[in-house]
């Protein structure tokens, strides 16, 4: 083989292995871009009460598209659809959800829960009443043994008072508690 | 049962807490009769919407009014001041801010736990006008887009590659020849 022969065969060695890790290089670095294309139905909103207009619907597509900066054709097919192709893109599946969307926006006052605190007690109340009577007997329980102790307190503080007092503290509390329960007397020590 | 409330009074519920083990419904308690009314504001009071970052990374909707509903915001937050105000979208409640102050240059920022292209979607959908129409896709086809400029590419990187590579071996084989 001669000199000319030898370098175009290297050349050609060298070129394919330029065009492999090329190749291989744009493999990592680009993301692949596709173009869409859709029919979209439209329909008049019957529970909206405002007049439909297909070239309206048609022009808010195509300002939902320049907004997107998209490449973009769109044009009306029959009586009631859309077609609409995107090319370029990388993302398949937002765009077909930025066009269909239809999100409505409001800014409302709230009310404040101390505007409401008459109605919502009263609901807790019928709440409370329908959901746990049986925790009603029981705080009513509750209370009644509750009074009993404090009546049970005053008639010892009282009888308490109504004995006659040696000079000693302690004989004293020894005749009056006697048998019963000594929390009168060490409640009245504490108070001394 | 029957509860005495004020006359306008709508529930609005939330979107769950994503974050939330046990996802919950929050709801507020909207001033309209009908969720259906129009509100205040709405979609054809923006003039602009787009998408930005928050100081802790997290994508938000941002809003620019019109001049004549900038005013109105303004007044609305200065009548609320230490009270909340509902942005609802779709009818749902998707933040409740308190208003420290009244917002007179009509921007406002919508934070919530959006990704990126539910903020893309969102701005896109709010700049412009909402739709009194029901869309729906019929079909659909997806094709992947053939990149002439990259093959033209790919060839010319080639035929330098070769012109230079043979190039080179000719000049040292003819001097390995020569001498």
């Amino acid at each position: 083989m001669n000199i000319l022969g030898k370098s175009i065969l290297i050349g050609t060695v060298v070129a394919i292995g330029f065009s492999i890790l090329w190749d291989l290089r744009m493999k990592n670095q680009q993301q692949k871009k596709y173009t869409i294309s859709a029919t979209i139905k439209v329909e008049p909103d019957t529970s909206n009460t405002s007049t439909f207009s297909f070239s309206k619907v048609l022009k808010t597509l195509e300002q939902r598209l320049e907004a997107a900066n998209y490449q973009y054709k769109i044009k009306r097919q029959g009586e009631n659809e859309v077609y609409v192709a995107i090319s370029g893109i990388a993302d398949t599946i937002s765009p077909f959800s930025m066009l269909i969307a239809n999100d409505r926006i409001q800014f409302r006052e709230v009310y404040n829960m101390r505007d409401l605190i008459p109605m919502l007690s009263k609901a807790n109340e019928i709440m409370y009443e329908l959901a746990v009577p049986e925790k009603k007997i029981a705080t009513a329980v509750e209370r009644d043994s509750m009074s009993k102790l404090v009546n049970d307190l005053l008639d010892s503080i009282e009888k308490y008072e109504q004995t006659p007092k040696t000079n000693n503290l302690l004989i004293d509390l020894i005749i009056h508690t006697g048998t019963r329960t000594p929390r009168l007397p060490i409640l009245l020590i504490s108070e001394e | 049962m029957r509860i005495l409330g004020p006359e306008n009074i709508s529930i609005c519920f939330g979107e769950p807490d994503k974050n939330d083990e046990q996802p919950r419904v929050s709801f507020y308690f909207v001033k309209t009769r009908n969720m259906n009314e129009k509100s205040l504001l709405e979609n054809e009071d923006i003039e602009n919407a787009g998408f930005e970052y928050s100081s802790d990374g997290n994508p938000e909707v941002s809003i620019q009014f019109k001049e004549n509903a900038t005013r109105r915001w303004a007044a609305m937050t200065r009548k609320n001041i230490g009270l909340n105000i509902g942005i609802i979208i779709n009818n749902k409640i998707i933040a409740a801010p308190n208003v420290s102050a009244p917002v007179e240059d009509g921007k406002t920022v919508l934070s919530g736990s959006y990704t990126i292209e539910e903020c893309r979607i969102l701005s896109t959908a709010l700049k412009t006008n909402i739709l009194n129409t029901k869309l729906s896709i019929l079909s659909s086809s997806i094709n992947q887009d053939k990149d002439n400029y990259e093959l033209k590419r790919k060839l010319l990187t080639g035929l330098l590659s070769f012109v230079i590579a043979s190039g080179i071996a000719f000049f040292v084989f003819k001097t390995l020849k020569s001498t």
